[in-house]
């Protein structure tokens, strides 16, 4: 009967019953709009006020008041009719088990008469009415409804209530997809069992809503700590069932639709940017002779005169010359010969890169000496084409270097060797783990041997390679950036192995300096 | 959920045409459970005396749903009536169960055993639209069709006949907690409200009438009054409710919103100052009392909501 008050269903219903019942064909000639078209006209003979014009369906509205459209059909394909009614009737069976059932039966036997007044006892009614006069009128009774109201005016203190609407915990009709939740939130998240969000609509969430919908649980359930922040302050990850996650991969993107997605496990990670305190500044100090320290420190309002003492007190060269009376200065590392001065914070000078001078000193001209290849730019890749040589010949190669791989690739289809033309060798990869020592061989002509050695299944492999004495440099001064920004155990490996066989055939037991720029400290 | 927490709470819950009930968390407007009632729209629904179970008439059965578990399946199924139950009631201490249905019957289930031990049965000539239990427990009023009220003392089964206007369908009729007042709306918007006297010990209940307002200009659907018995609620199909005082009968607030259509159901909090009503736009809504003012919105319902059942809790001062 509710369905009465909606003029296009019941429009709808009379063409179509119409229609159907018709067996002459006139309802061809007369209906000739497609029914559900158009619109309905608001007849005066429809007594009702002012009901809704449009249609209100949350479906499309269906031609025909038999066919519904079924939000089933979305997603995976169904299984057949016989095995889902075979499927249901299972489940009705078992839950039919668990429901009494009380069937109508109606005896026209006598009732015994105290069963009847048991049964049907006349009440006195309770007139719960004060009288009028009396001094306790004016208290009115308070319901437990109204203190509720009273006490939280906005109803739901939740601001993730418009993600509700994907809650699958609240509905049973519609397929809800389970996915579990391992929560990252807080500053130091313990693991913890997942939270099974149960989310509906899939076809119209974004991931974005997920997330909300994980916010609007998690405060419903008043979980601690609480949130820090709206949905944007939270990624999706993901993440392995027992809730490792997958840092190797990108957080979902927000705006992308979750349907697309088959996970069943993710983790809500607080987004770290927004988290509190800023992140911690490395500052670059090169010193005389090629060495440079790292010092990190806490914000950029710190002075250059404590980052200078901070970097003295580190090296005991320096502190030595300090005694001595001799003072430094801090120049940028691009300006040579202008003194920064010391009362100068970090967040005014921006800059993260200085040099520390000696005062009546003067700072050699960095290309000279190094270079002036950064840290930073050591570990960008790069290529260079050099002469591979083999021990059979040699042939034309691009060498690529970066922070992460050492590549080798030939670039000719032949090897030129003394005898017979060979095939070039496969290409070469190694993870830059795996490089452990990258020097010259030997410099004659202009031109400079480079030897890299790297480690292989069981021994350590060399590859060595001709170039321009200038490209030679560049090649050892990037591998030794990189060796030096990052330690790895094969290098260590390498070097323990390399130790003794040094000291057998050094008179001088000293070991060999890994480079000739040694850094102290990272 | 314990029992006796059931005991001291606030317990709504709306039907609607989507074959679902919400039980709702009442001053948040958070949904807490989502029951199925499958294959059938709910008619009635009413919470038991006890406050453990919830009962959902729908077509030819009444479900029991357990209040205090978590599942969603019914745990009692009244069954053997022939078509839609229309109406639905509890004697107050829980002992028996009364039904009004398209079947042209009133009933009355015996709950405390499961083999029906007593039954009653009121026949009458048409469609049972609608039945109000008097406070004293004894007379059920049944709202029919053709526009008659029958009373019929459910002991001795002895009826009497009350007819406002001819042929028009009482919708429903509702007798305030001191059964001073009886009010029956019909589908023409009217509203007629007796005074009630007697009914206690021997003396027969006489009914008076006291007044008939048109109370709205199109069908009534629901009349209502409040637990301090100085209000009347009528809802109807012109989209609103409205809020009448017993002492006058002059209209005290109208409940109206622009997104409201039908009001098909509605309930008084116990203190009676706020009401919540159920309506077709699928959506449920606590209203102030006195200023007519939307507190809460309950959605989440796919469709009509067409039934609501609501228990408070009173606090004396």
């Amino acid at each position: 009967m509710a369905t009465y008050d909606d003029r296009q269903w019941l429009l709808e219903h009379i063409q179509n019953s119409y229609v159907t019942s018709d067996d002459t064909g006139l309802c061809e000639l007369v209906v000739q709009v497609e029914p559900g078209a158009a619109p309905v006209v608001e007849f005066p003979v429809l007594a009702n006020t002012d009901s809704p014009p449009h249609h209100e369906h949350d479906d499309p509205p269906p031609h025909s008041v038999d066919i519904a459209s079924d939000m089933d059909f979305m997603g995976h394909r169904q299984r057949s009719y016989t095995a889902q009614m075979l499927d249901k009737m299972r489940k009705e069976k078992k839950n039919a088990s668990r429901v009494r059932r009380v069937m109508w039966k109606h005896s026209l036997a006598p009732v015994n008469e105290s069963d009847l007044n048991d049964m049907f006892s006349r009440k006195a009614v309770i007139s719960s009415r004060t009288p009028q006069d009396s001094p306790v009128s004016q208290q009115r009774p308070v319901s437990l409804l109204t203190r509720l109201v009273q006490q939280y005016p906005d109803g739901v203190n939740n601001p993730f209530i418009e993600y509700s609407k994907f809650d699958g915990t609240i509905h049973t009709s519609v397929q809800a997809r389970k996915i579990s939740i391992y929560l990252l939130v807080g500053d130091d998240p313990a693991p913890s069992y997942p939270m099974v969000v149960s989310i509906i609509n899939c076809h119209q969430a974004r991931v974005i809503d997920l997330i909300g919908l994980i916010c609007w649980l998690y405060t419903k359930e008043n979980r601690q700590p609480p949130l820090r922040g709206g949905v944007e302050h939270y990624a999706l990850h993901i993440a392995e069932e027992d809730g490792q996650v997958d840092w190797d991969f990108q957080a979902l993107r927000g705006r992308d639709m979750f349907e697309k997605f088959g996970f069943t496990v993710l983790a809500l990670v607080e987004k770290k940017n927004v988290r509190g305190p800023p992140l911690d500044v490395v500052v670059t100090l090169n010193v005389a002779g090629g060495t440079f320290s790292k010092l990190t420190v806490e914000n950029l309002d710190i002075t250059l005169k404590d980052i200078l003492n901070r970097t003295i007190a580190k090296r005991k060269d320096m502190v030595k010359i300090k005694d001595a009376g001799l003072n430094y200065h801090l120049e940028r590392q691009n300006e040579p010969g202008l003194a920064l001065d010391p009362e100068l914070t970090l967040s005014d000078v921006n800059c993260t890169e200085f040099a520390v001078v000696r005062d009546n000193s003067k700072r050699i001209n960095a290309l000279i000496d190094t270079n002036n290849m950064s840290t930073m730019e050591a570990t960008l890749y790069r290529s260079y084409k050099v002469i591979w040589l083999l021990k059979l010949g040699k042939c034309e190669a691009c060498l690529g270097i970066s922070g992460e791989k050492m590549e080798l690739h030939p670039l000719q289809q032949k090897v030129v060797g003394p005898f017979l033309p060979l095939r070039p060798p496969g290409p070469v990869i190694y993870n830059m783990e795996l490089v452990v020592d990258c020097r010259r061989k030997s410099e004659k002509k202009g031109k400079m041997e480079v030897q890299i050695s790297c480690q292989g299944e069981n021994r350590f492999k060399d590859y060595v390679f001709e170039c321009e004495v200038n490209m030679g440099q560049e090649i050892l001064d990037k591998c030794k950036h990189i060796f030096d920004l990052r330690s790895s155990s094969a290098r260590n490996e390498f070097w323990r192995e390399k130790k003794p066989f040094k000291r057998h055939n050094s008179l001088s037991m000293r070991r060999r300096p890994r480079t000739e720029n040694h850094v102290n400290e990272i | 959920m314990a029992s006796s927490d059931l005991a001291n709470q606030v317990i709504l819950a709306t039907a609607s045409y989507d074959h679902t009930i919400k039980i709702w968390q009442a001053h948040s407007g958070i949904c807490q459970r989502t029951l199925k009632h499958p294959e059938s729209q709910v008619n009635a629904l009413e919470i038991t005396p006890d406050r453990q179970l919830l009962a959902a008439a729908g077509y030819q059965h009444i479900r029991m749903y357990d209040l205090k578990s978590s599942s969603e399946d019914p745990v009692i199924n009244y069954e053997g009536v022939t078509k839609n139950v229309t109406a639905l009631g509890f004697q107050e201490d829980g002992k028996w169960m009364f039904t009004g249905g398209e079947d042209c019957t009133a009933k009355i289930w015996d709950l405390r055993s499961c083999n029906l031990h007593v039954s009653r049965i009121f026949q009458v000539s048409t469609p049972v639209n609608c039945a109000c239990l008097h406070p004293n427990q004894a007379e059920l009023f049944v709202g029919d069709q053709s526009g008659v009220i029958h009373i019929w003392d459910v002991k001795t089964e002895h009826n009497e006949q009350l007819i406002p206007e001819p042929d028009a369908s009482i919708q429903s009729i509702a007798i305030d907690p001191e059964g001073t007042y009886m009010a029956a709306v019909n589908n023409k918007g009217k509203a007629y409200v007796w005074r009630l006297s007697g009914g206690t010990g021997q003396t027969p209940i006489t009914l008076t009438p006291a007044r008939s307002i048109l109370a709205h200009n199109n069908y009534a659907l629901k009349v209502k009054f409040s637990p301090d018995s100085t209000m009347m609620v009528t809802t109807s199909a012109d989209h609103t409710a409205r809020i009448w005082k017993t002492a006058d009968f002059s209209q005290m607030t109208e409940l109206s919103d622009s997104s409201q259509r039908w009001v098909w159901d509605v309930a008084f909090s116990a203190d009676s100052q706020h009401v919540i009503t159920g309506s077709s736009d699928n959506t449920a809504r606590l209203w102030s009392v006195e200023t007519g003012e939307i507190k809460r919105e309950y959605t989440g319902h796919q469709k009509t909501i067409s039934a609501i059942a609501f228990r408070d809790v009173l606090y004396q001062c």
